[in-house]
Order: structure tokens, then sequence, then C-alpha cells
């Protein structure tokens, strides 16, 4: 009955739970090609198994992990933090969850066939991809996992977009949707938007390689990536936008302040989102084939909205009674680790910077420092934030900080030194390096950095086993919250709240509350009013 | 719903703008083609929204919500998700999946049809007993596989 289930609440848990198996799958893909890197001219792997790994490794992460995850979030938290008791069209939304698994399948089906899986990147560059060069059934079922995976996203992603727009509680204007619910609507706008382009390139490319030649010659690969990018992109802000909004509630929650800068920060949201849609021609300024100052125009653009989002964050914290758990830790620590990425992205945005840079060691430690540490922070903020909604019980701090360490300090040994290892010229998708004066003392460092990562990711799970058979009670409300969800019992009832809902009158409703409370209070000292 | 596309509205002008640019900058059609293609599918969003509730174009705060019936379970969604993904992995594998996925598909979007209208029935129903009116207390029955509720 789970798996046919309607209820936003039920399908977000089971794709989250599936996304997170595929975060492990993903993983282990990326600590087999780490152990391939550990020594130059190393022969644990042979050049196709590398090339399956990297492609599968980044394909899993994307297309089934935390693109998946952030919706499976806002699947979950936004009908709750708009006070709404359904889903709207939770049908469709089933419908999504059920072509995301069949697509996930099918794609990692490809293990099992002689050709292997899909292994030209998770970009899967035409004419590397086209039937002449990959011939195969594994590529082809990559293609088509791919579309399925896609198709069912937009069908989630339309569903909470309207949920949104039709199933807010009376008093809920769109200026009074919480930090994380904007971010998560941006998100599926984005999805909404983009993704389609991405079914259309998996059909055309689907097409091709039976022989029909769309993607041929300069022109064609050109247009390949045009319209590949034109997903592409967005699709890094989708994985990054909703952990963002995590992040954000836990900051804000943690600090006892409700986040700073609201208005501005909804309008740096729009802003973001819509140019991050601008800008994917920065992915081709080698090809010779777009307009460079165009997207080096918008790309660094971006900078203004991103600087927004730093400012409120420093902006809540000034002047906020802080209490460090683990969300907030988390929360910080993604925007900390996250400015490593885009810092290094300005440099990228920049065509004659690019140039050096393009194929190197350089991109893969500035897209592991947005996309890993900029969405798994989050993503684990919002994990420590709302675990306690999800199951009614807490999660164990302690263990969460040993989590936050190792992660930490994994993250940066696995991605820092591809930097240097950049600047010094190491190609990106390559199985074995030749001996060159200290690749090979780096390359150990980043093995040594990634077993850290699956032992923090280890620690997280025993943190849940441990929460889960030996509960700590968290009540509906353990850290103080702000927004609606946090109004209801943990977990949520059927149909989401059973008592009335409280006056919305600001994306903080419970502060509200709180916070009229204590100024009636402080008012009349003889006459305390109970705080909710 | 009140107000609901006017952020919509202001992401979609943003999006146009940059795609004017970019159009005017680069003069690349493809690129063009898709901005284009996006703004077609949020817009396209934003409209069915307008005529669904014109509402959703005025300022203002979302009132209270009337009576609806839920759905809470819904096996045909599922069946047609499977049936179109085995239709598209017979497109690699052979005319059996095809078929197979075809008649899967069929089965659960007839399925869906069935349970949208019992849906509908369930609503008209609950409508019909809140105007006062003499309604059938059959309402909100397990229809097309799909237990309903109804919310108050």
């Amino acid at each position: 009955m789970r798996l046919i289930s309607t209820d936003h609440k039920t399908i977000g848990i089971n794709l989250g739970v599936l996304s997170l198996f595929y975060f492990l799958l993903g993983g282990l893909f990326a600590l087999l090609m780490r152990s391939q890197l550990a020594e130059p001219n190393n022969q644990l792997l042979s050049n196709g198994t590398y090339d399956e790994l990297f492609t599968m490794h980044g394909s899993t992460m994307i297309f089934l992990f935390v693109t998946p995850m952030a919706l499976a979030l806002a699947l979950y938290l936004i009908p709750l933090q708009i006070g709404a008791r359904t889903l709207s069209a939770p049908r469709a939304a089933l419908c999504g969850f059920w072509l995301w698994v069949c697509g996930g399948l099918v794609m990692q089906s490809g293990w099992f066939t002689a050709s292997g899986p899909g292994q030209d990147g998770w970009t899967s560059y035409t004419p590397l991809s086209t039937g002449s060069y990959t011939p195969g059934v594994g590529q082809d079922l990559w293609v088509l996992g791919v579309l399925l995976a896609i198709l069912g996203m937009i069908l989630i992603a339309i569903c909470i977009a309207v949920t949104v727009a039709r199933r807010r509680a009376p008093g809920m204007t769109m200026m009074r949707l919480p930090v994380f619910s904007w971010t998560a609507l941006v998100s599926v706008l984005m999805v909404i938007g983009a993704f389609p382009m991405m079914v259309l390139v998996m059909a055309l490319l689907y097409v091709d390689r039976l022989g029909a030649h769309i993607f041929t010659g300069f022109a064609g690969a050109v247009d390949y990536e045009d319209l590949f990018w034109f997903f592409g992109h967005p699709v890094v802000y989708v994985m990054f936008f909703p952990y963002l909004g995590a992040a954000a509630e836990a900051i804000a929650v943690g600090a006892h302040k409700r986040w700073f800068g609201y208005t501005a920060f909804v309008a740096s949201m729009l802003a973001f989102s819509v140019l991050s849609m601008s800008v994917w021609g920065h992915h081709m300024f080698v090809t010779g084939g777009v307009t460079n100052q165009y997207f080096a125009f918008t790309s660094t653009l971006l900078l203004v909205p991103a600087g927004i989002e730093y400012f409120d964050l420093v902006g809540t914290l000034v002047g906020g009674s802080i209490v460090p758990r683990c969300a907030f830790l988390f929360g910080i620590t993604f925007f900390i680790q996250f400015l490593i990425g885009g810092l290094s992205g300005i440099f990228l945005a920049s065509p004659v910077l690019d140039y050096n840079a393009y194929g190197s060691y350089i991109v893969v430690a500035h897209f592991h420092y947005t996309l890993f540490a900029g969405s798994i922070f989050g993503f684990f903020a919002g994990v420590y934030h709302w675990f306690p909604k999800l199951t009614g019980r807490l999660l164990r701090e302690g263990l969460g900080r040993v989590h936050l360490g190792l992660l930490i300090v994994g993250t940066n040994l696995t991605f820092l030194p591809m930097f240097f290892l950049g600047s010094d010229g190491m190609a990106r998708r390559i199985a074995r390096y030749p001996t060159h004066p200290g690749w090979a003392g780096l390359n150990q460092l980043e093995t040594a950095g990634a077993g850290l990562i699956a032992l923090a990711v280890a620690v997280f799970l025993l943190n849940v086993v441990v929460s889960l058979r030996r509960p700590r009670l968290a009540g509906p409300d353990p850290w103080l919250g702000h927004t609606l969800e946090w109004a209801t019992s943990s977990p949520p009832p059927a149909l989401n709240f059973t008592e009335p809902l409280p006056p919305i009158r600001s994306y903080a409703p419970l502060l509200d509350l709180r916070e009229a409370a204590d100024a009636a209070a402080a008012a009349d000292p003889s006459d305390p009013v109970p705080v909710p | 719903m009140t107000g609901a596309v006017r952020p919509l509205l202001i992401w979609l002008a943003i999006l146009t703008t940059t795609g004017t640019l970019n159009a005017i900058w680069t003069g690349d059609l493809i690129q063009t083609a898709t901005f284009a293609a996006a703004v077609l599918a949020v817009g396209t969003l934003v409209l069915f929204q307008v005529l669904a509730n014109p509402d959703a174009l005025r300022r203002g705060a979302p009132g209270a919500r009337g009576a609806e019936t839920i759905v809470r379970a819904s096996a045909a969604a599922a069946l047609a998700a499977i049936g179109l993904s085995t239709l598209v992995v017979g497109v690699v594998f052979g005319h059996f999946l095809i078929d197979f996925g075809a008649a899967v598909l069929i089965v659960g979007l007839t399925r869906l049809v069935l349970e949208r209208r019992a849906q509908h029935a369930a609503e008209r129903a609950a409508a019909q007993r809140r105007a006062g009116a003499e309604a059938s207390p059959r309402v909100a029955g397990r229809a097309g596989g799909a237990p309903t509720g109804e919310v108050p």
C-alpha cells in the first residue's frame, strides 16, 4: 500500500529513501574510482570499467540522488509548510515517482549487459555517444533510463508548483512562504522550464543512435551541447537551491531569529534561478560555438544574488541567540564549503581562464565543491533539522558532530588537492596517470579523503539506526521552529493538521506567536501568556 | 490561490529578458528556441493556473478551501508509469515488451479515468449534501481501486 500511496509524505519518504540508496551506490562507484587513482599507472580497473564507473557515478548522483532528493524534501515539506492537507494532483506525483524508479532501474540495468552500462560521462556528448562510437545496449539503456527519470521528475515538479499555487492555507500569501518553500518553488520552476529539453535531447540521441544522424559533424556536436547544457546547468541549481533553503531554515531556527532580509532573499532567488538558466554556454567556451561574452556576462552576474544570500546569512547570525546543534552546524558548513565552489566558479566564468582549466581537475574540484559540498551539507542540515518531524525521534547530537567532523575533513581532503592537480595539468576522466612529482601523494590524499567521506556516511547511518532503535522522542516542535510543519504532531497525521492552524502573518508564523506571547508577558508580567 | 502566479510572471519576465538579450547578442537560433521552450513550458503552467482561477492574478491572501475528496492511493498511476517505462525499454529489447507495456499503460490510464470519475462523483455528492439537498450517503467509497475520503 505504501508504494501506491498518494500521500505526499509517503511519496516523499519513498523517493528520499530510494535516493539515499542511490547515494550509497554512487558513493561506491566513487570509492572504486579513487582506489584506481590512488597510485600512478594503477592496474586495478581497466580503462573501459573506469569510464563506466565515472559515467554511472555522475549519472547516479545527479539523476538518482541529489535532484530527486531535493524533490523528495519538497514533496514532504511544502504541503506542511504552506498549511495544505494534501498535494495537488497526487496521482501525477505518484506516476512521476514510479517513472523515476523505472528510469533508475533501466539506467542501472546496463551493468548486466555484455556492453556494460553508459560509458560516455553524464553529459554523453556526441559524437562519442552515437551508435558508431558507443555501440551496445548499455548506452541505449542509459539514454532511456535518463529520459524516464527526468520525465518522472518533471511530473513531480509540476505537482509541487501547482500545490504552492492552489493549496496555501488562508493568510499564506506568496510573500509569506517559508524560505525553504521559496527555494523549492524556484527549483521546480527550473525543472519545468529546463528538464523537458533533456527529454527531447535523450529522445533525439536515441534516434541518432539508431542511425538517424541528427547530431552530425561540428554543428551537430555543438547543437547537442547547447541543448544538453540548457538542462545541464539549471540542474546544478536544482541540486543547490532546496538544500540552500534547508540550511537557511536550520540556521534561522538555530539562531532563534527569523531569516534576515526575506524580501531581498525572495527577489534574489527569482533572479538567481532565471540567471542560472541563462548561463549554460559557459560550459562550451572552448567549443568556439557560442558567444562567450554573453555567457561570461550572465555567469558573472550570478555573483549578485549569491552575494545577497551570504549577506542574509550574516544578517541572520548577527544578534541571534545561537544554539549550535548539528542542523545549524551543517547549515553553516554548507555556506562555507559552497563558498569555495562559488569563488572558483568566478574564474571558470571567464573564458580566458576557462580555456586553461577546461578538462582538468580544476573543473572537477569546482563542481564537487558546488555539487557535493553545496548539496550534501545542506541535505544533512535538513536531515538533522527535519528528522524529528519525519519520525518523531531525535538524532543523536554526539554522533552527528562526529559525522560533521569526518565529512568536513573528508570533503576537503578529497576535493581541495584537485585544484592543485588540475593547475599542474592533470586531466579529468583518465583511468591512469603517469608518475609525476607530487601527483601520487595528492591522489593518495584524495583517496583517503573519499574513505573518510564513506566513514562519515557510515556514522550517519549508524546514527539513524541508533535513533530509531533507541528512540528519544522529539515531540511536535523540538527546536522551537518557525514554520507551520512544527505546528503539527511528529510524524504528522494523514491529513497533516488536526488542530486549527495558527494565524499566518509572516513567513515565520510560529515565531510570531512566540514573540507576541513574549511581548504580552513583558507588558504584564503578572499575567503570563502561555507560549505555544 | 490568490496571487499565486504573480511571482511566476516576474520569473517569466526575467527569463524573457535574458532570452531576448541572448537572441540580440548571439543571434543563435537554437539558443533562442531553448529559451522560448522554457518560457512556453512555465507560461503554460501559469496560463492553466489563471484559467482555473482568475484570482491567481489578484493580490492578497488565499481564503479557506471548500470540501474536497482525498485520494489515498492509486494503483492506476503506478501501473501507467510502469507501462510507459516497459514500452520505452521495449524499444531496445523488442516487440513483446512494447506490446506488454502498451497493454499495461492502457489498463493504467483506463483505471485513472475511472478513478477521476469516481472522485468527481464523490465531490459532486458532497457538494449537494452541504447544500442541504438530498444527497446520496454513498459518497467517497472505493472507486476504481482508489479509496477516497472526504475532508470537512
